[in-house]
């Protein structure tokens, strides 16, 4: 298993060579110079090309690649144009509530999907199948940014239900001690700062979740329909087992592993897909950090962002992997 | 010796279609005596497999249903049942083992596991002592290593094996009876014959009765006691195993006989098959569902549905040219 974490380590390098690289290309091409964004619009000819050759944006493209490369690999990031303070400090701060926003909503997504996906394959072509069918056609294909305002719109403006954006209340700030807010209020006993927390989550964690669940019941359905078929399920019923351990003991434990993999790939979107919804709801995690540095500008930040989303996603998988070979018996690295 | 499981007029569909119904098992009736072994016989798709099924209640619903009959198991009907009381019987009094036992194990749970779990449920014991009585059961089914074995996963077995602990896990509450669906169909014929031995020596040792469903006659003179021939859904003939094999009355049994290939037919000369096939059960011949194929048939045949006939030594036969005894459905 070692030698097996090992090698796919090692093939995630090119991997991650490949996203920095892209990245890196697409800043130079379709991002404007920075110096004119931190001079102002009318700083004059000669500033600007001070500034230029100071940030070392005169050189050819391939020679800031390579200076680039170099500095990755002393665990150098680079630095923010404009916050002046180094990149991979700034998104270690910064990680804790993309992580903590994807858990929740994935756990969201696994917990509702599977007990759906479930009760609609035991109960195939009901009526209660069909809604739910529909349904998560729908939370798989509504747009996510959308549905994060019409969600603001209901909850948040019009019902006054919970906050519309952020991530925490400035008079019930969790202590950090983690940078996980709920693991931190737990750690601390703080309960009011606990519910506070829950309730900005909540909004943003639900319009990630949805497509999550669209896609994880439909996925476990229609695993659950094949596994409920099998020769095993009908011994389990010969040996005079409750409908109930037949399913849940019997058949779940094999249908959720192929579940595993969509989830796994799940957890990896929402790291890239927390771009468009920490933006709609202001929270303050790596992908609104992204979005940042693209309206600046800002090189290193967007470089480095992209990389590091691209190696959670890579170790998601691996993960996922992993813990297959922990539900299948017959699967060993 | 009494009458352990009577089954009367049993039928069981099957809707394949929106508006079409088959019948699976068509007004079949059979007995199993205490601590017999009775051999349901007859080719793919004559229904003794859902015979078996419809006696565990374990045709799947939909599409099958079991349309009517009783099945009386020690003065119970168990077709009137609760799910619960139904759920007692299964693998409690009666239990089954299955064709294809590659896969009739649960490939992500232990064999232990699977083992203790009837056990448990049935015999109240302790996760304790259900592993000590499962560890004696593989022991008793030749499995080396047994308290090794416990621990291991379906996939670490061959098939012989797996065949083995099902046939284990069957026999865990003691059963009265014991379905054996193809048990060894699926296996090489050196498993195959010890497969047969060990049910056999089980049986004698429990003192079950094995109701044993093959298309292998050998099989059939291997370990039966009793007979019966299906075809498309109807019981053909039912007898002794001596009386069918040494006098078979019905033209489809004498035709399964004839279809042995034997060390005494003569190089070259072509081995004797029935004509035709087995005909679609939702496009059964009017009479007879035999009459299609078989070398004796008259003209009433094609008319209507001969009955069955229950001769003064007991054995039954659904045939036009075999007179006497009594009709009995």
């Amino acid at each position: 298993m070692l030698k097996y974490t090992i090698k796919r380590l090692l093939m995630a390098i090119p991997v991650i060579l490949g996203i920095v690289t892209i990245v890196f290309v697409l800043m130079r091409i379709f991002s404007p110079n920075p110096a004119y964004l931190l001079l102002g619009q009318r700083a004059s000819a000669e500033r600007a090309a001070a500034l230029t050759e100071h940030l070392g944006l005169n050189e050819p493209i391939w020679k800031q690649y390579v200076i680039y490369l170099k500095q990755m690999l002393t665990g150098d990031l680079g630095t923010s144009l404009f916050s002046q303070e180094p990149v991979l400090k700034e998104i270690m701060g910064r990680m804790p509530a993309t992580i903590e926003l994807a858990l929740f909503s994935v756990l969201i997504g696994a917990v509702v999907g599977i007990t759906l996906g479930v009760i609609c394959a035991v109960h195939q072509n009901s009526w209660l199948d069909r809604i739910c069918q529909v349904g998560g056609l729908v939370g798989v294909s509504m747009p996510r940014f959308w549905l994060g305002f019409m969600l603001m719109l209901a909850f948040a403006v019009n019902l006054k239900w919970l906050p519309a954006s952020g991530r925490f209340n400035f008079l019930l700030r969790p202590k950090e001690i983690t940078g996980f807010y709920i693991l931190d209020c737990i750690i601390t006993g703080d309960g009011p700062a606990l519910v506070s927390t829950l309730k900005y989550m909540l909004l943003p964690g639900f319009c990630v979740a949805i497509g999550s669940i669209g896609s994880i019941m439909r996925y476990t359905r229609s695993t659950m329909l094949e596994t409920i078929r099998q020769d095993y399920i009908r011994t389990a019923r010969a040996k005079g087992l409750g409908e109930r351990v037949v399913i849940i003991r019997h058949a779940l434990k094999n249908a959720l592993i192929p579940v595993v993999t969509v989830i796994g790939m799940e957890l990896g979107g929402l790291f890239s897909g927390s771009v468009l919804t920490e933006t709609v709801f202001a929270w303050p995690g790596v992908g609104k950090y992204i979005v940042d540095g693209i309206n600046n500008s800002d090189y290193a930040v967007v470089q480095g962002g992209c990389m590091l989303v691209a190696v959670i996603s890579v170790l998601m998988n691996l993960l996922v992997d992993l813990l297959y070979g922990t539900l299948d018996p017959r699967i060993r690295y | 010796m009494s009458k352990l499981l009577e089954v009367n007029h049993l039928t069981t569909q099957f809707k394949v279609d929106k508006n079409k119904i088959i019948k699976a098992v068509d007004n079949s009736s059979f007995y199993i005596d205490e601590s017999e072994t009775l051999a349901i016989v007859g080719e793919s798709g004559s229904g003794k497999s859902v015979t078996a099924l419809s006696v565990m209640q374990l045709v799947p619903n939909p599409p099958g249903r079991i349309a009517g009959g009783e099945i009386m198991f020690r003065g119970r009907d168990l077709l009137k049942l609760s799910k619960a009381e139904m759920r007692a019987v299964r693998g409690g009094q009666i239990s089954m083992i299955f064709q294809e036992p590659m896969t009739s194990l649960n490939p992500v749970l232990t064999i232990g596991r699977q083992l203790t779990e009837a056990i448990t449920l049935h015999m109240k014991l302790s996760r304790k002592d259900a592993e000590a009585r499962a560890v004696e059961l593989l022991r008793k089914v030749q499995i080396p290593d047994a308290e090794k074995r416990l621990k291991t996963y379906p996939h670490q077995l061959s098939g012989g094996m797996r065949q083995r602990v099902m046939i284990c896990m069957a026999l865990s509450c003691n059963p009265k009876i014991l379905i054996a669906d193809e048990p060894t169909t699926a296996l090489d014929v050196t498993i195959q014959a010890q497969i047969l031995d060990l049910i056999r020596t089980l049986r004698d040792e429990e003192k079950m009765a094995v109701m044993f469903i093959t298309h292998d006659l050998g099989v059939v003179a291997d370990i039966a006691h009793r007979a019966v021939v299906m075809y498309a859904g109807s019981i053909m003939e039912m007898g002794l195993k001596r009386d069918l094999f040494l006098n078979p009355l019905h033209p489809y049994t004498q035709g399964l006989l004839g279809a042995i290939p034997r060390l005494s037919t003569p190089r070259g000369q072509k081995l004797y098959t029935i004509p035709g096939i087995v005909p679609d059960l939702s496009q059964l011949p009017k009479g007879c569902p035999f009459c299609t194929r078989c070398d004796q048939c008259m003209k009433t045949c094609h008319e209507q549905k001969p009955p069955l006939r229950r001769l003064p030594d007991g054995r039954e036969v659904r045939c036009f040219r075999v007179e006497g005894g009594e009709e009995i459905g």
